[in-house]
C-alpha cells in the first residue's frame, strides 16, 4: 500500500471502465475518483478501496443484466434479418446450407469412423498397462517377425520380472467341430487361454467366476451369442460341449460378446491347460501369442530392454540344436533374436506382423479420412465464403443504409459473422438428422456399427456446437469483414466495387475446391485400379466355381466314400481334402538340402493335401509330376513351389532330397508354379506341400463345380454330407467370396472413398452453381450490349465458361503432383500393386471439367439466349 | 400525471437544495446527510440519468478543473418541468394527509 499519494485500484478501475459506455464516461471516473481521495483523507486507503470495490460490485449484476440485454436485442435483430434473407434468397441459401449441410455430415460421419477406429482394445481397465510380446530373428537371407513367442514365455515372464504383473496366452489352433445335442458347427473362433486370462483383460462375466473359469483342464467359457446357438433358454453353465467328437469341454462361464473394437474377437476360451501343461519348454517356436501386463510406472522402452535376458537365459543353449550355431555364431553373420513388446492399444492401427489373430486396420487410413474430413468441410465453407462475397452486391445497399443509420463497424462484422453462425447451425441440425438416416449405410459401408453418441458422451453436444461456431467463424469472418468495409457514400451511389481483387480470392479458393475434389477422384481411380488388378491378376490358380465344404473332418476317415460319391455327380469336376483354404493362415517349418548343414536352413511355408489338390485349384506343374496317391510307408513325398526350389539353392529339384530340423527326409518329386496361396498384401513365400497319409484328413473338401445347375449341384452335396454325418447342417461357402475377404478393407477404403469424392464434388459443384449464377447476373448488362452488338449465343456461353475452364484446369496441376505423391504410399502396403498411370489423372482431369462445364453453362447459356431487352430495358 | 417515487423526489430535492453545486460527489452526501442511505455511485447516475430522460432533471457539463486530473463535472438543475412535478409531489403528499388526525393512535 503507498502511503502518500494513493491511487484508486487498477483493477477495479479497469473493470470500471469496461462497464460504462457513456460519453460521460470521464466525468463520472472523476466524480468517484473526488470521492474516493476525500475518503482516503478521512479514513485511510484501505477504506478507500474497499468502498470502491463495494461501488463496483454492487453495479455489477445490473449492468451484466443490462449489457446481456441489449446483445440480445441486437442479435434478435440479427437473426430476424438473417431469417428475412433467408426467405427472400431462398435458392441462395439453400445452396449454402446443404452445401454446409453435406460438409458437415461427412466430418461427423469420418470422426465417428475415426474415434471408433482409436477406440480399440481401450476398454480394459488395464489398457495402456497390456502389451503383447512379438519377436523378431534374422538369419542368413530368412526373416521371422511375428507377433507370436515361445509357448514358456508366458511364465517366464511372470517369474523372471518383478515389474510384469500377470500374463497369459492366447492362441487359436485348431477348428473344431462343437456339438450339443443335436446342434453341430464348425467353429472358427475357438481359442485357448491360460487361467490368467482375465487377470489381464476386463471380460465382463454373465455367469461364473473369472478365478477360476480356466484353472481347469477341459474347461470353456463361452459367449452369450453361443450360449444362446447352443443352449438356447437353457441354463449354460456346468453343462458340456464336445468337441470332435473327441473330448467334452465343461462350460464355466458365460461372457458379454468381444466388442467390435477389439483386435480379436472370439467366441470361445478353451482353457490353454487342456492342450498344454506347462511342460513344454521349447524356445524355438514361437507359436504363442503373449500378453501381459506391467506394474504402473514401469516403461516400455526400459522393460524391452531387460527382456532380451530371456534370449540369453533361455534361447541361446537352445538354439544350437536348430542352427547348429550357437548364439555368437549367429550375431557373426549378422542375425538375431529379439523380443520386443506392442502396447495392446497400438495393435489395431500399428501393428502389422505374421500371426496377427485378425487383419489389423492402418493409421495411415486414419490420417487419410482425417485429411479428407478436413478438406471436405474446408470445401464446404469455402462455398460460403465465395457465395457471400460474390453475393455482396446485393448486400450493399444494406451496408451502406446501416452504416449512414449509424452502425459501426463490428457491429456489422458481429451481424454477419452472427448470420454465418446461424446458418452454420442450421447446417449442422439439418446433418445431424440426416445422419441419422445415412448412419445404417455407413455402417454397412464400413462394417462398424456407430452411431452418434449423444448423450454417452459428455463431450458431444458441446463438440457439435463446437463445430457450428467453428465453421460459423472459418466461412463467416472473411465475408464478414469484406462487407463491413464498404465506404457507405460508395455503396449508396450505386459505384462498382473493386474486382479485381475480389475474384483473385475467389478463383483460388475455386481452384482450392476442384483440387481437392480431383485428389479425391484420383484416389478413388487408383483404390479401383488396385481391386480391379488384385481381382483379375493371375494367381497361379482358379479361384472360380470352386464350393469349399467345411468342417468334413467330423465324418474323419468317411472323407474318401464321401468324395467319391459327390464325384458321382456330373455337375462336380473334381474335388479335393486340404488342411488350409487358400488365403488362410499357413504355417511354417524349417527345411534345407540333405547334405547341407543346420545353418542352411530355411523357412517354408505348409500345406497338407491330397493328390486332387493342383487339379481342383488348376495349378500348373511346372517340373516333375503331383502326387499319384496318399503317402505310402517310408515313402515322403514332397512337391515344392517355385519359389521354394529358389530359397533351398536347386536347378534341378526333381528326385533331390531335403531334410526338416527334426530330421524327417523327403523326396522333391515335382514342382508347381508360383501361385499366391496368401493375399497380395504379402510377398509370395515358398511353399511345401504334403500328401496326406492314407489315414490323413483336413477340415476343409474343396469342391469344382460346372457353373450349370448349381442349385441342383449344391442340393445333393447337401444330401450327400447328410447322409455321411447323419444329419448335420451342410456350412459351405464359395470360395471367391472366401477369397475376397482377404481385401475387404480395401474394398471398405474403396468405397468410403468413392462416397466421400462424390460428395466433395457434389458440395464444389453446388458452390460453383452458385457462384456461377452470381457472376453473370452481375453481367447481365454486359450481355446484353454484347447482344445488341452482334454477340453469338455460343460465343457469349463460351466467354462465360472459359473462366471456369481455366480454373479447373490450375486445379489439376495443382493436385495431380499431390494426389500422385499420396497414392503411390497408399500402394505400398501391396507386395503386389498396380502402377499409377497418366489415363488416370487424364481421366480425372476430364471428370472434373465435365462436371463443372455442365454446372456452369446451365447458367451461361440462360443468361446467352435471354432477351437483350429485358436486361437493358433500365438503361 | 406520474407521480414522483420517492426516491427520485430526494434525488430532486437535493438537487434543489444544493443550488448551483449539485454533482455527483456533492448529491451523494446530501442524500446521506438528510436520508442517512448511502447510495452508490451505479444507482445514482442510472436514477438521474432516467430522471434526465423524463426531462425533470437539467444536466450542464462544467469546464474540466485541474483539481478532478482533468475531468470536468456535470452539473444538475431542475428545469421548471422539475419543479412543478416536485410541486405537484407536494400536493399529492398534503391530499393524502387532509383531514387525518394528527395523532393517529387513539
Amino acid at each position: 500500500m503507498k502511503r502518500k499519494k494513493t491511487k484508486a485500484p487498477i483493477v477495479a478501475k479497469w473493470l470500471f471502465d469496461r462497464m460504462i459506455r457513456s460519453e460521460e464516461k470521464s466525468t463520472i471516473v472523476g466524480d468517484i475518483e473526488e470521492f474516493f481521495f476525500e475518503i482516503t483523507e478521512r479514513r485511510g486507503s484501505l477504506r478507500a478501496k474497499l468502498w470502491f470495490w463495494s461501488q463496483i460490485l454492487v453495479s455489477l449484476p445490473m449492468f451484466i443484466k443490462n449489457s446481456i440485454y441489449w446483445r440480445i436485442v441486437m442479435f434478435g435483430n440479427y437473426i430476424k434479418i438473417t431469417f428475412r434473407n433467408i426467405l427472400r434468397h431462398k435458392g441462395y441459401y439453400f445452396i449454402n446450407v446443404a452445401g454446409l449441410s453435406i460438409g458437415i455430415i461427412c466430418f461427423i460421419l469420418i470422426a465417428l469412423f475415426i474415434q471408433d477406429e482409436l477406440s480399440y482394445d481401450r476398454y480394459h481397465e488395464k489398457a495402456d498397462r497390456i502389451y503383447r510380446a512379438g519377436v523378431r530373428a534374422v538369419w542368413a537371407d530368412n526373416e521371422f517377425h511375428g507377433a507370436v513367442s515361445p509357448a514358456p514365455f508366458s511364465k517366464a515372464l511372470v517369474t523372471e520380472f518383478p515389474e510384469v504383473e500377470a500374463s497369459t496366452r492366447l492362441r487359436r489352433f485348431g477348428f473344431p467341430v462343437i456339438r450339443y445335442k443335436e446342434k453341430v458347427f464348425s467353429e472358427e473362433r475357438w481359442y485357448w487361454a491360460d487361467g490368467t486370462f482375465f487377470e489381464v483383460f476386463t471380460v465382463p462375466f454373465i455367469q461364473g467366476d473369472p478365478k477360476t473359469a480356466l484353472k481347469k483342464p477341459n474347461c470353456v467359457v463361452i459367449t452369450q451369442s453361443m450360449a444362446l446357438k447352443y443352449f438356447g433358454n437353457e441354463d449354460p453353465l456346468g453343462k458340456s460341449l464336445n468337441a470332435d467328437n473327441r473330448k467334452d469341454y465343461q462350460i464355466t462361464g458365460v461372457i458379454e460378446d468381444v466388442p467390435h473394437n477389439s483386435h480379436v474377437h472370439y467366441d470361445f476360451l478353451a482353457s490353454f491347460i487342456t492342450i498344454e501343461d506347462g511342460s513344454d519348454q521349447n524356445w524355438i517356436s514361437n507359436n504363442f501369442p503373449t500378453y501381459f501386463v506391467l506394474k504402473e510406472s514401469v516403461s516400455q522402452e526400459e522393460f524391452e530392454t531387460k527382456l532380451q535376458l530371456v534370449v540369453e537365459k533361455y534361447v541361446a543353449p537352445q538354439l544350437e540344436t536348430v542352427f547348429g550355431a550357437t548364439i555368437d555364431e549367429l550375431a557373426a553373420t549378422g542375425g538375431f533374436i529379439k523380443y520386443f513388446t506392442v502396447p495392446l492399444t497400438d495393435i489395431h492401427l500399428h501393428s502389422h506382423l505374421r500371426f496377427e489373430h485378425e487383419p489389423n486396420s492402418d493409421i495411415a487410413y486414419v490420417y487419410i479420412f482425417s485429411v479428407v474430413a478436413f478438406a471436405i468441410l474446408l470445401i464446404a465453407c469455402v462455398n460460403f465464403v465465395n457465395l457471400a462475397t460474390a453475393r455482396s452486391v446485393t448486400r450493399a445497399k444494406e451496408v451502406g443504409v446501416r452504416k449512414t443509420v449509424g452502425s459501426s463497424r463490428s457491429q456489422l462484422i458481429r451481424q454477419f459473422l452472427a448470420e454465418t453462425i446461424v446458418l452454420s447451425f442450421l447446417a449442422i441440425l439439418v446433418a445431424l438428422s440426416a445422419s441419422q438416416f445415412l448412419l445404417p449405410f455407413f455402417n454397412s459401408l464400413t462394417g462398424k456399427s456407430l452411431s452418434v453418441p449423444y448423450l454417452a458422451n459428455v463431450y458431444t453436444i458441446p463438440l457439435l456446437i463446437g463445430i457450428a461456431l467453428f465453421v460459423g467463424f472459418l466461412a463467416g469472418t472473411y465475408p464478414a469483414f469484406f462487407l463491413a468495409s464498404f465506404d457507405p457514400v460508395a455503396v449508396l451511389k450505386g459505384k462498382s466495387l473493386g474486382r479485381s481483387k475480389r475474384s483473385w480470392l475467389r478463383s483460388s479458393l475455386v481452384v482450392f475446391q476442384f483440387s481437392v475434389s480431383i485428389i479425391l477422384i484420383i484416389g478413388t481411380l487408383v483404390v479401383y485400379r488396385q481391386l480391379n488388378y488384385i481381382q483379375n491378376k493371375n494367381l497361379g490358380f482358379n479361384k472360380d466355381q470352386v464350393v469349399i465344404v467345411k468342417k468334413v473332418d467330423d465324418i474323419k476317415q468317411e472323407i474318401r466314400p464321401f468324395r467319391q460319391d459327390l464325384l458321382k455327380h456330373a455337375d462336380i469336376i473334381s474335388a479335393s481334402n486340404s488342411s488350409n483354404i487358400i488365403g488362410d493362415f499357413f504355417g511354417d517349418n524349417l527345411y534345407r538340402q540333405i547334405d547341407q548343414t543346420r545353418d542352411k536352413n530355411q523357412l517354408i511355408w505348409s500345406l497338407w493335401t491330397d493328390p486332387d489338390y493342383a487339379e481342383t485349384f488348376q495349378i500348373k506343374l511346372k517340373q516333375g509330376r503331383f502326387f499319384s496317391d496318399y503317402r505310402q510307408e517310408g515313402q515322403q513325398e514332397v512337391v515344392l513351389n517355385e519359389s521354394g526350389v529358389k530359397i533351398l539353392g536347386y536347378d534341378n529339384p526333381v528326385g533331390q532330397k531335403i531334410i526338416d530340423q527334426d530330421g524327417n527326409e523327403f523326396t522333391i518329386i515335382g514342382v508347381v508354379e508360383d501361385f499366391h496361396f496368401e493375399s497380395l498384401h504379402k510377398q509370395l513365400n515358398p511353399l511345401i506341400i504334403h500328401p496326406y497319409s492314407p489315414r490323413g484328413y483336413g477340415r476343409y473338401l474343396s469342391v469344382r463345380v460346372n457353373a450349370e445347375n448349381l442349385p441342383e449341384t449344391l442340393a445333393f452335396m447337401k444330401n450327400t454330407w447328410q447322409k455321411y454325418s447323419g444329419g448335420e447342417a451342410f456350412e459351405y461357402e464359395f470360395f471367391d467370396d472366401h477369397f475376397a475377404q482377404l481385401y475387404s478393407n480395401e474394398k471398405k477404403t474403396g468405397k468410403i472413398f468413392i462416397s466421400f469424392s462424390l460428395l466433395a464434388i457434389l458440395i464444389a459443384s453446388l458452390g460453383l452453381f452458385g457462384l456461377t449464377a452470381f457472376i453473370t447476373q452481375q453481367r447481365v448488362k454486359e450481355i446484353g450490349i454484347r447482344k445488341v452488338l452482334g454477340a453469338s449465343i455460343p460465343g457469349i456461353t463460351f466467354l462465360l465458361t472459359k473462366q471456369f475452364t481455366k480454373w479447373v484446369l490450375v486445379a489439376n496441376i495443382i493436385a495431380w503432383p499431390l494426389a500422385y505423391f499420396g497414392m503411390n504410399k497408399w500402394l505400398q502396403n501391396f507386395a503386389y500393386r498396380t502402377n499409377i498411370r497418366m489415363e488416370t489423372f487424364v481421366l480425372s482431369a476430364l471428370l472434373a471439367l465435365i462436371i463443372s462445364l455442365l454446372t456452369v453453362s446451365s447458367q451461361s447459356i440462360r443468361a446467352a439466349i435471354s432477351n437483350p431487352a429485358d436486361s437493358l430495358k433500365y438503361e | 400525471m406520474k407521480i414522483l417515487s420517492r426516491s427520485d423526489e430526494i434525488l430532486m430535492l437535493a438537487i434543489l437544495r444544493l443550488k448551483e453545486n449539485a454533482y455527483g460527489v456533492t448529491i451523494i452526501k446530501e442524500v446521506q446527510e438528510r436520508t442517512g442511505k448511502k447510495l452508490t455511485f451505479g444507482s445514482l447516475w442510472v436514477s438521474l440519468d432516467i430522471l434526465n430522460k423524463r426531462g425533470f432533471v437539467k444536466k450542464r457539463m462544467a469546464d474540466p478543473t485541474p483539481q478532478r486530473g482533468g475531468r470536468s463535472k456535470i452539473y444538475y438543475s431542475l428545469p421548471p418541468k422539475g419543479i412543478r412535478a416536485l410541486e405537484d409531489a407536494r400536493e399529492f403528499q398534503k391530499s393524502l394527509w387532509e383531514g387525518v388526525p394528527a395523532r393517529l393512535q387513539t
